[in-house]
C-alpha cells in the first residue's frame, strides 16, 4: 500500500465513521415509533345491558377502553365497534347474542346494517353478509363476494350482575388483520 | 454596469448555462406538444410557493390541523392560495398523464434519453405520494379515511407491507403520529427526492439536446432551427397562462374543499380521488391474499415496462415499434377510463352510497358554519360537531330511540321508525304536542299511546270521557279548554314564554275540572306514584330525569311499559346507554329540532 492508496483509505473511513454516527440514530429514530406495542392481553369489556337489544335488530355498540396515542393517553375512548345481535326473545337462559366485529375483513370499512338489519352490507365494495356474518353473493348482480373471509366473530358472553339482577353483554375485543382469508390477530 | 456583470459571469459561468437552456433547438422545431413539460415544472413551482406560504400557517397536530387550514379560508387571499395548491396539484397529474403520452408518442425517450424517460417515470409515483399524502393534511373525516385506506393498500404489500404500514403511520393505527409523518412526507422527504430526481431529469434533457452557438446567426428559412427562448418560450408561457387561468377560477369561485372534521366515531365509506378510482375498481376482482397484484403488481409492472420501453424498442423495426406505442397508449387510456367509468357509475346508481353522500356534505356544511359562529376550544374541531345538538340529536335518536319512537312532524319527514310502537316524538312539550294528549282522537292514535300499553288505561278513557261529545258543551268551548291547558303545560315545558290569561285558566283546569291531579301531581297537588310528574312538564331537567330513568318515583315507576333506562346508574357513567353530555344533546335537540 503507497501513501496516496493509505490517505484514500483513511478518507473513506472517517467519512463512514461519521456518516454512521449520524445515520445509525437516524434510522434507529425513525423506526422507533414502529415497534409493536405489546397490548398484553385482551379483556372482555362490559357493552350493554341484554334487555337493551332489541331481538332480531342488530345494533351496533362502541367499545371503549385506553388509547395510547403516542404522546398522549387518554381513557374511555372507543377502540373499537361491534354489532350485537340478540337472537331470542325467551327467557335467560335460551338467550344468546352473538358479537360481530364490524370491521370489514376486506380493506377495513365499517360494515353497516341498512334495511332495517336484514343483512351487513360494507359500503366500500358492496360486499353482503348475513346477519351471522357468513359472506353472501351480491343480491342485485349475483357476483360472488370477494371479502376474503367471512365477518369476525367475537368472543361474548352474558354476565348477571347480583347487585341489580340485569344481564349484561361482555365481549373481548380484538382486531384482526384484513385482505387474509384466516383470522390473525393485530391490526 | 457591464463590468459588474463579466465579474459576476467569471464566477459563475451563467452565460454558458443560460445558452445551453435558451438556445437550445428541439427536433422538429418548436411546437404546441412540447409545451407540457414546461408547464410542469413552472406547476412545480407553483406548488412549491404556495405550499410554503400555507406551512407558515397550518398546524400539524390532530387538534389544531383542520382548525388552522379553516383559520387559512378565512381571509380571502389564503383561500385563494389554498385553492390554487389544491387545483394545481390535480393540474399536475393530468398533465403528467398527458406528458408521458407525448413522450410515448414521439418517441422521445429513445437513446441517449433513457435516464430522461426514467427519471421521468420515477417522478409519477413520487407526485402521487404527494398529493396522496397532502389529502389527509386538513384532518378531515374523508382525509383521514382516505389515508387509512390508503394504508392498509401499503400493508397488504407481501413481506414488508406491514412495517411499511407502521412505518407510515407512525404505529399500528392512526394517531398524532400519522399526521406528523405525512406533514414530514408532504414537506420534508418528498420535495428533497422530487428536487432531485428533477435535476437530473433537467440536466439529462439539456445534456442531450443540440444547442446553437450565440454567435451563429438567427435562422430564417428553417423553423426547426429556431432556438428555444423565445420561440419554444412563448407557447410555454401561453399554454401555462391558460392552465393557471383555469386553476385560478376554481380556485376564487370554489377555493379548496374543506370537510367535516375527522371524527373516529363516525362511520364514512371513503372513496379514493378521481386518479385512483380505477386502482379502487381494480381492488374489487382481487380478494384477500392476491390484493397486492391489484395495488401493487400491476401498477409496478407499468411502470417498470414503460421504463423497458427505450430498450425493448432497439429489437424491433421502426414501424413495429410506432405501432407498439399507439396499442400501448390506447390500451392504457382505454382500461384506465373504462374502470374510473364502471366505479362512478356504479356509485351513481347506489342509492344508499348518494344518501351517504349528500349527508356528509351536509355535516361539512354544518361544521363550516359552527366554525364561523361557534368557539373553537382547545380540544379543536372534532369538538364543534360533537357538541352540536342539530348534528348529534338525531344520531342518538337513531340509535336509541328509533327502534320504538319516530321523530316526524307533518313538515318534516324526519326519522321514521320502521315499526313504531310508542309516541311519536316530534313536538314533545309544544303546545300542539301536549294538545294531542287532550284530544281523544290523537292521543288513542298510533302518534301517542296506541301502541303501547296504556292504549286503553287511565289517561286514554279519562281524555275520552272527559272531552267526549256529549251535546252538554259546544265545541270551541272544548278546544279552548284543551288549548288553555297546553298552553299552561308548555310553560312547565319552557317551550311557550306566554303570560296570557290562557296560562293561569289552564292551570286552574289542570288542577279542578281537568281531574288531571287526581292521578298526576302538579306543583302543590297530586301526588306522585300514580302517574308521571306534571311539574316542570317536558323541561330539559324533567326530560333528562326521565330518560335516565322512567322507572322512577316520579314517572312511570313499575307501570313502566318498555321505555329502557339510559343512564340508571349515575355512580358508573361507563355502563350508562346515554352520557349526561349525550342526553343533553338529545333533549336540546328534541326539544327544539
Amino acid at each position: 500500500m503507497n501513501r496516496r492508496e493509505l490517505l484514500e483509505w483513511v478518507s473513506g473511513g472517517f467519512a463512514t465513521a461519521v456518516g454512521t454516527v449520524v445515520g445509525l440514530p437516524g434510522i434507529s429514530y425513525f423506526l422507533g415509533g414502529t415497534q409493536r406495542e405489546s397490548s398484553g392481553e385482551s379483556r372482555f369489556s362490559r357493552l350493554i345491558k341484554v334487555k337493551d337489544l332489541v331481538p332480531g335488530r342488530p345494533m351496533m355498540v362502541p367499545v371503549m377502553g385506553q388509547k395510547v396515542d403516542a404522546w398522549i393517553q387518554s381513557d374511555q375512548q372507543a377502540i373499537g365497534r361491534v354489532w350485537l345481535i340478540r337472537e331470542s326473545q325467551s327467557g335467560s337462559a335460551g338467550q344468546t347474542v352473538r358479537a360481530l366485529s364490524s370491521i370489514c375483513p376486506h380493506m377495513g370499512c365499517q360494515v353497516q346494517a341498512p334495511s332495517g338489519g336484514k343483512s351487513f352490507v360494507c359500503p366500500c365494495h358492496r360486499a353482503s353478509f348475513g346477519v351471522d356474518g357468513q359472506r353472501l353473493s351480491d343480491p342485485k348482480t349475483g357476483e360472488r363476494n370477494h371479502v376474503p373471509r367471512d365477518l369476525d366473530e367475537l368472543e361474548c358472553r352474558l354476565v348477571r350482575d347480583d347487585e341489580t339482577g340485569d344481564n349484561w353483554v361482555e365481549v373481548r375485543y380484538e382486531k384482526f388483520k384484513t385482505g387474509l382469508d384466516h383470522r390473525v390477530v393485530g391490526a | 454596469m457591464q463590468s459588474w456583470v463579466d465579474w459576476l459571469d467569471l464566477r459563475l459561468d451563467y452565460r454558458l448555462i443560460r445558452n445551453r437552456i435558451s438556445n437550445r433547438i428541439l427536433p422538429n422545431g418548436p411546437g404546441w406538444v412540447y409545451t407540457s413539460a414546461s408547464c410542469l415544472l413552472w406547476l412545480l413551482v407553483i406548488q412549491c410557493i404556495t405550499g410554503l406560504l400555507l406551512m407558515a400557517t397550518y398546524c400539524p397536530s390532530m387538534t389544531s390541523a383542520w382548525a388552522s387550514v379553516h383559520f387559512i379560508d378565512q381571509s380571502s387571499a389564503g383561500r385563494f392560495l389554498r385553492g390554487i395548491h389544491h387545483y394545481a396539484s390535480h393540474a399536475m397529474i393530468i398533465l403528467f398523464g398527458v406528458h408521458v403520452l407525448r413522450v410515448l408518442c414521439t418517441g422521445a425517450y429513445r437513446a441517449p434519453r433513457e435516464l430522461v424517460w426514467i427519471t421521468g417515470l420515477l417522478l409519477f409515483p413520487l407526485m402521487i405520494v404527494w398529493t396522496v399524502t397532502g389529502n389527509p393534511l386538513s384532518v378531515s373525516q374523508k382525509g383521514i379515511a382516505q389515508i387509512q385506506v390508503e394504508g392498509n393498500i401499503l400493508g397488504s404489500t407481501p413481506v414488508f407491507g406491514p412495517f411499511l404500514r407502521r412505518l407510515l403511520f407512525g404505529g399500528e393505527e392512526i394517531g398524532s403520529l400519522t399526521l406528523t409523518r405525512l406533514y414530514f412526507l408532504h414537506v420534508g422527504l418528498l420535495p428533497v427526492l422530487v428536487g432531485g430526481l428533477c435535476f437530473i431529469h433537467l440536466q439529462q434533457v439539456i445534456k442531450h439536446s443540440p444547442f446553437r452557438s450565440p454567435d451563429d446567426p438567427e435562422p430564417t428559412s428553417t423553423p426547426e432551427l429556431l432556438t428555444y427562448w423565445p420561440y419554444q418560450s412563448v407557447r410555454n408561457m401561453i399554454s401555462l397562462a391558460i392552465i393557471v387561468g383555469i386553476i385560478c377560477f376554481f380556485a376564487w369561485k370554489d377555493g379548496a374543499p374543506l370537510y367535516a372534521p375527522a371524527d373516529p366515531n363516525l362511520a364514512f365509506s371513503p372513496r379514493p380521488e378521481w386518479y385512483f378510482r380505477w386502482l379502487f375498481e381494480l381492488r374489487r376482482h382481487f380478494s384477500g391474499n392476491t390484493e397486492f397484484i391489484a395495488t401493487m403488481v400491476i401498477p409496478s409492472a407499468f411502470l417498470f415496462g414503460f421504463m423497458a420501453a427505450p430498450f425493448v424498442d432497439r429489437i424491433r423495426s421502426h414501424w413495429l415499434a410506432v405501432a407498439c406505442r399507439l396499442l400501448i397508449v390506447v390500451a392504457c387510456l382505454g382500461g384506465w377510463s373504462r374502470l374510473t367509468m364502471i366505479s362512478f357509475i356504479q356509485d351513481g346508481q347506489d342509492a344508499e352510497y348518494l344518501a351517504e353522500t349528500a349527508e356528509f356534505d351536509k355535516l361539512s356544511a354544518r361544521a363550516l358554519e359552527l366554525a364561523r359562529t361557534v368557539p373553537m376550544t382547545d380540544k379543536g374541531a372534532i369538538e364543534l360537531l360533537r357538541r352540536d345538538p342539530q348534528t348529534q340529536g338525531p344520531r342518538l335518536f337513531a340509535r336509541h330511540c328509533l327502534s320504538c319512537h319516530s321523530h316526524s312532524g307533518p313538515k318534516t319527514p324526519g326519522l321514521v321508525a320502521a315499526e313504531p310502537s310508542a309516541p311519536n316524538l316530534y313536538g314533545i312539550g309544544t303546545v300542539d304536542g301536549i294538545t294531542g294528549f287532550l284530544v281523544s282522537e290523537r292521543i288513542a292514535s298510533d302518534e301517542y299511546f296506541g301502541r303501547t300499553k296504556f292504549r286503553e288505561g287511565d289517561m286514554v278513557q279519562h281524555i275520552q270521557g272527559l272531552f267526549a261529545d256529549d251535546g252538554k258543551e259546544d265545541a270551541a268551548a272544548k278546544a279552548q279548554k284543551i288549548h288553555a291547558m297546553a298552553v299552561a303545560l308548555a310553560v312547565e315545558a319552557q317551550t311557550d314564554g306566554s303570560d296570557s290569561p290562557d296560562v293561569a285558566t289552564g292551570r286552574e283546569l289542570i288542577k279542578s275540572s281537568g281531574g288531571c291531579t287526581d292521578c298526576h301531581r302538579f306543583h302543590d297537588q297530586g301526588e306522585l306514584g300514580t302517574a308521571p310528574d306534571l311539574t316542570g312538564y317536558a323541561s330539559s331537567s324533567w326530560l333528562k330525569q326521565f330518560i335516565s330513568k322512567p322507572t322512577g318515583e316520579r314517572f312511570y315507576g313499575d307501570r313502566n311499559d318498555r321505555m329502557p333506562e339510559f343512564a340508571s346508574d349515575p355512580g358508573h357513567p361507563e355502563l350508562n346507554l346515554l352520557s349526561s353530555h349525550e342526553l343533553d344533546l338529545l333533549i336540546q335537540w328534541l326539544r327544539e329540532p
